[in-house]
This record gives C-alpha cells, structure tokens and sequence, in this order.
C-alpha cells in the first residue's frame, strides 16, 4: 500500500487529537445530561471563579483561614481537626437557611441517609420529615420579601419549631410492626417531649382566653408550670430525628399522634433492607424509587405490568426520576423547575426514551413523595398515567447531595419541580 | 520496538491525554479537579481538598445554588458561627458586628446605663424581672419583682434571649419604653410605660430576714464597686443588735465578671489561701491567694444560694467556700463557666470570643459546662450541697414563696441548734 503524504498524515493527526479532545469533552456533557443540573451549574461557578476579580469587600477564604488560624493559636486546647472546622462552618451555613430539606448530616447522619436512598433503613425503621405549618409556611414566606436587618421580619424563631413526623415506614420493618403509618406525628421520645411551636401559640391563645374571661388567672399559673417542665425534659426535633432513624439495636419508646388520638409503643431497632419492588398485590405492584430502582421498572414493564402502587415512598433517590421516565415515555419535557431567585424555570426534559410509551396506572396518596411523587406527576403531565387516590404530599423540593472529606455532608434544596410545561421559556424562533 | 510503533504509541498517548483534558476541561478551569469522582480516578488517587476550600466550595454552593437567593454576608457569617461552635464551648464564638459592639459596651462600662433600673432573668415566655432597683424608674412606674415582661414595644419576646430584650428595654435619654407585663394571679396583662433613665446598679444589696437573725445579701455581679458594696451590706448586718445568726449569700442568677472582685470578697473569709489556679494554653499557671489579712471573722454558719444562672466569678466565689468547709451550697448546680476568654477584633467589626484559659477550683475539680451539637447541657457546673429544684412560683428573694431560700434558713437554723 503506497503511503500517504505526511501533510495528511500530520493533519490526520492533529485532527484525531483535536477529535479526541471533543470527544472527551461531548461524552462529558452527555453524562452529565441524565445527572443533576446541579453538576453543571458547579462547573460554571468554576469558571466564574476565574475569570471574574474577587469582590474584595468579601474575601470569604481568607476569612476562614484567618479565622481557624486565630483558634489555633489562642484556643486553650490544642485544635487539630480542621475538616471539623471546615464541617462546623458548613452546617452553620446550611442551618442559617433554616430550611427542612437542606440539611447538614454529621457522618452517621450523612451515611444513613445515603444507605436510605438504597432502600436500606436503620434504627426502627421510618424516614421523618420537618413538617411546617400554614402560619409557619406563611411566616417563612415572609421572610423571603424583607430586608435581612429589618428585625420584625424575622419570624419568631420560638414559633418556626417545625413538627417530626413520619413520612415513610419499612415495610416489615419495627415500627411497620408496632402499627407507626405515615403521617404520624411523633410527640415524645423515651419520655422526652419533642420541642414545638405551639406553646408559645397556646399560651396567646390562653391569655387571650383569660382577657376575655373564658379562662381563670390560675390557669396561666398553671400553663407556666407545664411549660417549665416540659422544657426540663424536653429533646430538639433533631435529636428526636438521630434517636428514632440510627442505631441498631437499643429500643426506643415512642409517643406519637394520628387524627387526634395518642399512640405509643416501645420499639426495637435494627436493620431493615427493602426492595424497590414489592409481591403484586391486588394487581398492583408496590414500587419505590431508590437507588438502582429503574433496573427493577425496567424488569416490571417487560413482564407487563402497569399498575404500580406509590404510597408509602420515601423520598427516594431524585437521579432514579429520569431513570424511570425514560422507560415509560418519549424523550421530551416533563414540566419545569422554578427557584425563589427570580430566574426564570427552566425545563425539565428527558433527553433519551422509548419511542412506544406505556400508560401505567400509579396509585398515590398524601405518603406519595419527593422521587415517586415527581415521577408520578411529570407521567400524569404527558399524558402517559392516571393517578389513583388522593392528592400527593406536595414535597417537589429538588435537592443536591454533597459529601465533605471527613464524611459529612449536606443536602441543598435547588429548585421545585412544577408539573408545568413552561411555555415561556421558549426562546424566540424555537417553536 | 520499532520507529512505527513508538509513533503510534506516541499517537494513542496523545489521544488519550486530549480525550482526558476534553472531559475534564472544565474542572481544571474550576480549579477543583475534586469535584467529578470521574476526573479524580482519571488523574491521580484521591487528593484531598483543604479545610478552607471545602468552606469556599460549600459557600459558592449555597449562594449560586440554593433556591432562594441568600446574603453573602449573613451566610459567611453563619458559616464562622458554625466553625467556631465546632469546637463544643459556648464561650467560644463568632460575633458577628452587632453583637460584638454590644459585648464590648458590657465589658466596658455596665455600672451606667440608660434603662429602666431592673435585673431581668432569662424565662421561656419573656424575661422575669429579678430585682427592681430602689428609686429607680421602673421601681416607680410600678415594676415588681416577679413579673414576666411578655411584650417590648408591642412586640413579643418570647424565646427571644435575654441580651436581646435587655437591649429592647434600654435606650436614649429622655425617651420611654412600653412593656406588657403578666402578673401571677392577675388577668390581663398589666401595660407599662417607663420613662428611661442614667442606672447605677446596684450589684451587692443586704437585709435581714424576718425575725430570723440570719443576713441575707444578694450579689448580681462581680463589678469594681461590688467589693465596696459588699463590704457596707455585710458591716451593717454584722452590727445588728443580738448578732447575726447565719448568713446566705444569694449568687443565683450571677453571671460574674472580675476576678479581682471575687479575690477581695473571699479575703473576708478566709486569708491567704489559693483561690484558683489559672491554665493558659502555653501550660502558664497562675494561683491567685486571698489576702493575708482581711477577715471579718464571721462566726456564724454560711449558706450560698446558687442556680444554673450562676457563673465564672460567681462559681468562683461559692466553689472556694465550699472547698474550705466555710459554707454550705444550695440550690442548684452552677453555669459551668470556668475559664477566660479574649475577645479578638476581627476584619469588618465581627469579633471571636475564644476561651484562652481554664480556672480549676482549690479542689482541683474542673467544672466546664459541656453542650452537645445543639447547645443542650450535658456536663458541669458545680453541684449544690444541698439540690433544691426552684418551685416554679417563687419569687427570687422573696421568704414565703422562695424555697431555696427557705432551704438555707432552715440549714443555718439546723445547725444553730445543734
């Protein structure tokens, strides 16, 4: 075979580098399209990290360095662990957000949480959540329109204690035994009353009672009492949180409160695995999303089923959502995600899917939620399900999950699913 | 290997390297190669990132990526809120601007103030007044002591700390301050309006119990006129007629203050013996005495009332006692502040409040209060001689309803009669 001209050969050369290169680069991108915007958005401060001069009026780095540096040396013990400084800082920063889906988790905290999006649940067996009131939601969307220095639009930080209340429970699990449902909201642990708002909400109540003469004097007296030893014994939610979901083998008392009416039982801990998938049941199969369901969805729709049962989910795993749409339905949008920012929503699309979309029917109730409950109403969006039960619970909150070098971490709420198509964001000429 | 084949192996590494610089470009130009699990097996093993780029990654994250737009400063001042509670001791933190400026006016001058002239105590609905100062505004506007102040200018405070609804009540000259006050016993809430004024406090104020025989002094703080104070109210109760019986010193509710003040009260019990031994981090010791002469000679039995709210000085001051057999404690156990802080000035008027030096007791026992992550009480304080949970309606001082005080009279008249 005759050789080629080495010009070619060098531009073939140069061109498979330069080739490889994007190669590399598309590939990138192309993961990351199935993964969280969030990723991307990660890169781009990157860039903004360098090629924008640093605002001197807030040189954050230096802050801490100088800052941690000053402890070092003036602390009278000895201060060694920095990633506990670096951990510190950063729980204090996520808890200023005072938001119940950021959270910080210490490492044991952070380490469940991740073995619970593989559907493996630790302590008695139930994911919980910070539950907040109308008034609270009310208060906290107050605070989003004031300036940060105007005193009075800070909430009452006594009154936006949120509720611990059951989200999800494992099914065979210590708690599903001892008869816990979602939505049970929990009051006492070991004796210890779980701190919330609403004595502060009904001492106003009382004294307007007494003002009006509906309530003796003796019974302000009486209230304080029990306020004081309340707060003797009392635990924060948190804590409440770390008793009930870690741990495997001490047993815990519960007190807890459905419809009005006052529970209790005293559960052991220990460790429960649970499938994505359960046995059919009434022709419905119960199914979660956790990490690695959309393997099991997959298997599901090639033996034909179509009903699947939603209720009872933990908050699952949110990379799973895609996963499972692009088995169901075509490559397309799905509704949108909108922020509090002011930017605008942007859609939330599936880039790859099945050209012959399947038409499941999904049972939901209020216990529908996070993953299964976005899943649900992006297919009932397109068309490709009907939804079975009552309303959903409405937690929509897109999160990011993000580990710290000594096992911490935290999770950051980004955005809010919306089970919108956002027409407006379709640029000009885009049709 | 022959000319050909170093050539291709040559091409396949250039391929190979570009491909890696394509799909990792943008971490390198983000500086944080750690980010994509990806690019980290690609390039090297695990590199781990420094403490302080961890915080600079997680604050960029939360202010691009949060959902609601956040103050840069507020969440930088979060995360040195954060950093400096790490480390588990309550004394050592972060102020951020505002506070630091009102610690530095309390340390500095707190014998003056523009206020209403009362002690207020932290309570879970408000504050509680502790003592209203004789002759002060708030004394003639009607304040009493036991009173739980609900509302400052129309607003609630509840669950608010105290430092902050002090700083609520106290303001300019010549101005007032409206207070909704709930009484034990009474109906609706009582309305005040106080006209503010210059307060000297009085930190040591004494009066004999009933027909008891026994002096009962108070002591807030330990300030500079405090010793001068002090001294007065225990002369006046010495030269009672019949003499003094016993003596109960009230520290509950006394949050400190200086050392020296503690050394000079304590020189009226007992001489030249070691207060407390100071350990700074450099391993310095220093052992403060009493003075060599200075006693007053007191005969009769000694009882030192205490709470949580007792600290520092205070602590001090009931924990020598108790060491030297000169009192009994009653009450209950003690804040746990045991050590000295310095208070750092940092870029931009925030300040650092760290703990520099640790006080042990003649005892030797170290009684640092710790707190879990969520600033709950775990350990320390000094433990009464004698625990007496405070019923929830007594009034600080205050004979018929105050049970710790009563505890202490009947201590001294126990031992009286023996």
């Amino acid at each position: 075979m005759q050789q080629p001209p080495k010009s070619l050969l060098a531009s073939g050369v140069v061109l498979s580098v330069l080739a490889a290169g994007l190669a590399g680069a598309i590939i990138r991108e192309n993961r990351e399209q199935g993964s969280s915007v969030v990723e991307r958005q990660q890169a781009q401060i990157g860039r903004m990290l360098v090629s924008n001069a640093k605002d001197p009026e807030i040189p954050e780095s230096e802050f801490f360095y100088e800052l941690s540096k000053l402890l070092k040396e003036n602390y009278v013990d000895p201060v060694t662990d920095d990633d506990k400084l670096a951990s510190g800082a950063a729980r204090g920063m996520i808890g200023s957000l005072s938001d119940g889906n950021s959270l910080f988790m210490n490492p044991a905290q952070f380490k469940a949480f991740r073995n619970l999006q593989k559907g493996q649940f630790e302590g008695i067996g139930i994911e919980t959540i910070y539950w907040f009131s109308e008034t609270q939601l009310d208060q906290l969307g107050q605070r989003d329109k004031k300036k940060p220095d105007d005193e009075q639009a800070l909430p009452d930080p006594t009154a936006m204690v949120p509720q611990l209340r059951v989200s999800a429970v494992a099914p065979g699990g210590p708690a599903a035994e001892a008869g816990i449902q979602p939505g049970d909201r929990l009051l006492y642990i070991d004796n210890k009353w779980i701190i919330a708002s609403e004595l502060v909400a009904e001492l106003r109540d009382l004294q307007k009672k007494v003002a009006d003469k509906k309530a003796t004097p003796d019974a302000l007296d009486e209230f304080r009492i029990k306020v004081r030893d309340k707060l003797k014994t009392s635990i924060t939610p948190a804590r409440a949180r770390d008793v009930l979901t870690l741990g495997t083998t001490s047993s815990v008392k519960v007190v807890y409160e459905r419809r009005g009416k006052q529970l209790s039982a005293t559960i052991k801990k220990r460790v429960v695995r649970v499938q994505p998938a359960g046995e059919p049941k009434d022709g419905a199969v119960a199914f979660r999303l956790f990490t690695g369901s959309s393997a099991k969805l997959s298997r599901l729709l090639a033996q034909g089923v179509t009903k699947l049962d939603l209720r009872n989910g933990t908050r699952g795993d949110l990379e799973e959502v895609r996963k499972c749409l692009s088995l169901v339905g075509p490559s397309s949008a799905y509704g949108s995600i909108g922020t509090k920012r002011g930017s605008a929503t942007r859609p939330f699309t599936i880039a790859t899917g099945v050209r012959s979309s399947k038409q499941l029917e999904l049972i939901v109730d209020e216990s529908t939620r996070g993953a299964a409950e976005i899943f649900a109403l992006a297919l009932k969006l397109k068309g490709l399900a009907k939804l079975t039960g009552p309303k959903t619970a409405g937690d929509l909150t897109i999160f990011s999950i993000r580990e710290l070098p000594d096992g911490s971490g935290y999770t950051l709420s980004t955005g809010i699913y919306r089970p919108l198509l956002a027409s407006t964001t379709k640029r000009e000429g885009q049709k | 290997m022959t000319n050909s084949g170093w050539k291709a192996g040559a091409l396949i590494g250039l391929l190979v390297g570009s491909f890696g610089v394509g799909y990792g470009w943008r971490d390198l130009a983000a500086g944080t190669l750690g980010s994509s699990p990806d690019v980290q097996r690609l390039l090297s093993p695990k590199r781990k990132p420094t403490p302080t780029q961890v915080f600079k990654a997680t604050f960029n994250d939360i202010l691009t990526n949060y959902y609601r737009k956040v103050d840069p400063v507020e969440l930088k001042y979060a995360g040195m809120e954060g950093l400096m509670g790490s480390l588990g001791d309550p004394h050592t933190m972060f102020m951020e601007p505002v506070l630091a400026d009102v610690f530095s006016q309390e340390t500095k001058g707190t014998r003056n103030f523009v206020g209403v002239g009362a002690r207020l105590a932290p309570d879970p609905l408000g504050a509680k007044v502790r003592t209203v100062f004789r002759d002060g505004p708030a004394e003639k506007a009607g304040l009493k002591n036991g009173d739980l102040i609900t509302t400052v200018e129309g607003k609630q405070v509840a669950g608010k700390e105290i430092e902050s609804i002090v700083s609520m009540i106290r303001g300019k000259e010549g101005t007032s301050v409206r207070l909704e006050v709930m009484r034990p016993k009474r109906a609706t809430p009582v309305q005040l309006v106080i006209p503010r004024g210059t307060i000297i406090a009085p930190t040591a104020e004494g009066e004999l119990l009933g027909d008891t025989g026994i002096g009962y002094i108070t002591v807030s703080s330990f300030s500079e006129p405090t010793t001068e104070q002090f001294d007065k109210a225990l002369n006046e109760l010495m030269t009672v007629p019949g003499g003094l019986k016993g003596l109960i010193i009230d520290m509950r509710g006394n949050p400190g203050g200086l050392l020296q003040t503690a050394v000079e009260m304590l020189s009226r019990f007992c001489e030249d013996k070691v207060v407390v031994t100071m350990k700074a981090r450099s391993g310095r010791e220093e052992s403060p005495r009493t003075f060599t002469n200075g006693s007053v000679g007191l005969k009769c039995p000694i009882v030192v009332l205490v709470n949580e709210n007792s600290a520092s000085a205070a602590e001090i001051f009931a924990g020598v006692l108790r060491d030297y057999k000169l009192a009994t404690l009653v009450g209950e156990h003690t804040y746990g502040k045991a050590s000295v802080q310095n208070v750092f000035n940092l870029v931009g008027g925030s300040g650092a409040k760290i703990t520099v030096a640790r006080y042990y007791l003649p005892g030797g026992e170290d009684i640092s209060r710790r707190v879990d992550e969520d600033g709950q009480y775990i350990s320390g304080g000094l433990p009464p001689d004698v625990k007496v949970p405070l019923d929830p309606k007594a009034v600080l001082g205050e004979l018929e309803s105050d049970n710790q005080l009563q505890k202490a009279v009947s201590i001294i008249q126990s031992k009286l009669a023996k």
